[in-house]
């Protein structure tokens, strides 16, 4: 055997880390079985095996880049997926505490269509009434963002907070007191998709994230295997 | 947005409203993990195949970082290299390397094996050897040499840290082992001649008088009489003492023309020798004019050992290539080995006791022979090998001491003689012969007395003093302790690897060392 033993030992430590990281994936699978223990303790080994893969992945590769294709290959998988592995959990820290304070109500994430139809609904039904630069302000700046769900990179961290309402004011200045009223009840809709928008980004983000996890993670776990047999073989 | 007639919409997993939006489609498109899980999959085999494929059918491009340059063309064939489930075992590395190990070996595995540790019998792999590549690791680039091997693979066996850590004081001054030229010799006294004969005011420039430095700069030339003291010494004023004529029992020596007549092999010198260099009175005999290695002088040696020691035909061979360079001097030790060996042979089938005991002896014979072959610079008494089996005459050595004496008069002054043999001086010694020492990488830094100050030159070169003899004689090794390395060589300043100093690959210039 070619390969030094402190090099070895560091890649047999990679390697059942990532074994013990993958076993969240599999408690996931069978929810339904209690006596496998809590969800949470899984989660914790997920989280900290996955460090400690990395930890152990840069020992193992003694502080050098890879040289070849291959290897390339397996240690930019590997970084992909801790590096994406850390952004889910910091995202599953982040979104509830964006969301909580700035959001005013809550919103079931797969209802949010049609609450955003309703609120379009209402506007509509506003607009019918109002005078025609209302009518001429809502075609141009409201109709189009209150038509579907918007992401909205600004509420990932701000959630709706901090959105300028534009021109509004402007036109306000111009209008009769009952004017000026109907086109505040079209703000007050405008400020509701808003919320709308931030939930749909926060929640969309925090579920989607997976997407760039989990395939990388699989296809990572046959590197690994395919590597283990090169090592022995070779 | 589009509507859906009532009739025709159905509730989709995750849908519980009946609006549809332009976006829905993506909209609600979450991720499933066991989707997610089947591209995963679907990239790790794609992946597999395209190196599997890679390594077994194509140029196992991908799986390893490239060869260095010197094995580049093996990135081909994998199976130069390694075998399937034993890595890279030694053998396949054998398979060149034994072929190109060059005409003295020194590239071959039993070299290795011996590298510089002394020991005949560390020939072949131990037990537990290692494979090449624990050491020399490939796969690290086309610009990775593998004969720079890290420390760390060295301080994995070896019992130290580094240089600083751990590592033994040089073998020298550990075990205070003396310098074994066998010469009598004083160092200041002739750089005090040399810098006044030549109006010297620098000793550096005295010392390389006699010290050629060799054409790379890195060590020296083995000294020689004819380069370092011929022009002094040995004038034409020497001469040694009238001695008896060889008579019947009576120890003596021979005239030159009774050498003449003998016509003994390797007396063919004495034809056209000079007469008129000997004087005769009296049944006594004196050379007027003695020369440097002078025939006559030790060829009457010669015939005196084998008086003495009849056994002392083989110590006469060693002894002929003492003036040899080494690479000359292997092919008669070949010579005699190969007479040795067929010797033993012979003997082996004979169960006599007394056959035995010649058959053992001659086989520690052989042994120091096969020695001094693998060790040419290294300390070896050549009286060993006058005195086998204790076979001796029954001559008294005490009535020929006053003969050996006389006859080796003018070579005393610098030579030391032993059982009516001078022994050799060893010019061409190295002190430390585990590493490479480079003077030319530390001329710039450094004079020669500020590392080479054992003797005390600079206390006693300025005066008319004469140093005690225990300050400066040719026993001491005036070379520095590891202290004196250490001082220059750390961590921040000069390179203090392993392979700073230890090369098992020295260049073409230096594979003797290999053999040592």
């Amino acid at each position: 055997m070619t390969t030094p033993l402190p090099v070895l030992v560091f890649g047999i430590g990679a390697a059942i880390s990532m074994a013990a990281v993958m076993a969240y994936s599999a408690r996931r699978s069978r929810p339904q079985v209690r006596k496998l223990g809590p969800a949470r303790t899984y989660y914790r080994v997920h989280v900290w095996g996955g460090l400690l893969f990395l930890a152990l992945l840069i020992l193992h590769m003694s502080f050098h880049l890879p040289r070849s294709g291959f290897g390339f290959i397996l240690w930019a998988a590997s970084i992909w997926v801790v590096v994406t592995g850390t952004l889910g959990w910091f995202l599953q820290w982040l979104v509830p505490k964006v969301l909580t304070p700035a959001s005013s109500f809550e919103v079931n994430y797969e209802r949010i269509p049609e609450f955003v139809n309703e609120l379009r609904g209402r506007a509509e039904e506003v607009v019918a009434r109002a005078e025609p630069r209302i009518q001429s302000y809502y075609s141009q700046q409201m109709a189009s963002e209150l038509a579907a769900p918007r992401m909205s990179a600004a509420s990932l961290f701000a959630g709706a907070r901090g959105r300028s309402t534009g021109g509004v004011d402007l036109l306000r200045r111009t209008l009769s007191p009952g004017d000026a009223a109907v086109l505040d009840s079209l703000c007050q809709i405008q400020n509701s998709k808003r919320e709308v928008d931030a939930h749909y980004t926060l929640q969309r983000v925090l579920r989607g994230w997976l997407t760039i996890h989990l395939p990388v993670a699989i296809a990572l776990v046959g590197l690994v295997v395919l590597h283990i047999f090169f090592v022995v073989y070779f | 947005m589009a509507e859906i007639p009532p009739n025709n919409r159905r509730f989709d997993k995750g849908f519980f409203t009946r609006e549809r939006f332009a976006v829905a489609a993506k909209y609600l498109a979450m991720p499933n993990r066991a989707r997610l899980f089947k591209y995963g999959g679907i990239a790790a085999l794609a992946l597999a195949l395209v190196f599997l494929a890679d390594a077994f059918i194509g140029r196992a491009s991908f799986i390893a970082g490239p060869l260095s340059a010197r094995h580049a063309l093996f990135a081909k064939n994998c199976s130069s290299c390694h075998t399937a489930a034993h890595g890279a075992p030694n053998a396949n590395c054998q398979s060149c390397h034994q072929k190109s190990a060059g005409e003295r070996q020194v590239y071959g595995f039993a070299k290795h094996y011996q590298y510089r540790s002394a020991d005949v019998d560390r020939s072949s792999p131990h037990s537990q050897e290692m494979t090449c590549g624990t050491c020399h690791r490939e796969h690290q680039g086309r610009q990775n040499t593998l004969q720079n091997v890290a420390d760390n693979k060295c301080v994995g066996c070896h019992d130290m840290r580094s240089f600083h850590s751990g590592h033994p004081e040089f073998e020298f001054a550990r075990k205070k082992i003396p310098n074994p030229s066998n010469l009598t010799f004083q160092h200041i006294l002739h750089v005090r001649e040399v810098m006044k004969e030549q109006k010297l005011s620098n000793a550096e420039n005295a010392c390389l008088s006699c010290h050629t430095p060799k054409p790379d700069g890195r060590t020296f030339q083995p000294l020689s009489y004819a380069k370092a003291c011929d022009r002094c010494h040995l004038g034409e004023t020497e001469s040694t003492p009238y001695m008896p004529l060889k008579s019947g029992g009576r120890p003596g020596v021979a005239t030159l023309a009774e050498i003449r007549k003998s016509a003994s092999p390797g007396t063919q010198w004495a034809e056209y020798w000079n007469a008129d260099e000997f004087s005769e009175q009296g049944g006594a005999v004196k050379k007027r004019i003695v020369y440097h290695a002078d025939p006559w002088v030790l060829y009457n040696l010669q015939q005196i050992r084998h008086q003495l020691y009849p056994g002392a035909e083989l110590a006469d061979l060693i002894n002929t290539t003492a003036e040899l360079p080494p690479e000359q001097a292997r092919t008669l030790y070949e010579e005699a080995t190969g007479t040795l060996q067929k010797q033993i042979e012979s003997l082996r089938g004979n169960q006599s006791p007394d056959v035995q005991n010649e058959v053992s002896s001659l086989t520690q014979v052989l042994k120091l022979i096969q020695q001094r072959i693998d060790e040419p610079y290294a300390p070896l008494d050549e009286t060993k090998f006058a005195v086998t089996n204790g076979d001796r005459s029954g001559a008294d050595e005490r009535a020929y001491a006053p003969v050996i004496d006389s006859l080796t008069k003018p070579c005393q002054l610098c030579h030391t003689v032993q059982k009516a043999t001078i022994r050799r001086v060893k010019t061409d010694l190295r002190t430390m012969v585990r590493a490479e020492f480079d003077h030319r990488a530390h001329v710039l830094h450094a004079k020669c007395l500020d590392c080479h100050n054992v003797i005390p030159f600079r206390q006693y070169l300025g005066t008319d003093d004469k140093p005690a003899p225990s300050q400066d004689n040719a026993q001491i090794v005036n070379l520095p302790t590891i202290e004196k390395c250490q001082s220059c060589h750390t961590s921040k300043a000069a390179p203090a690897t392993c392979t700073t100093c230890h090369l098992f690959h020295p260049d073409r210039e230096h594979w003797a060392s290999l053999t040592r």
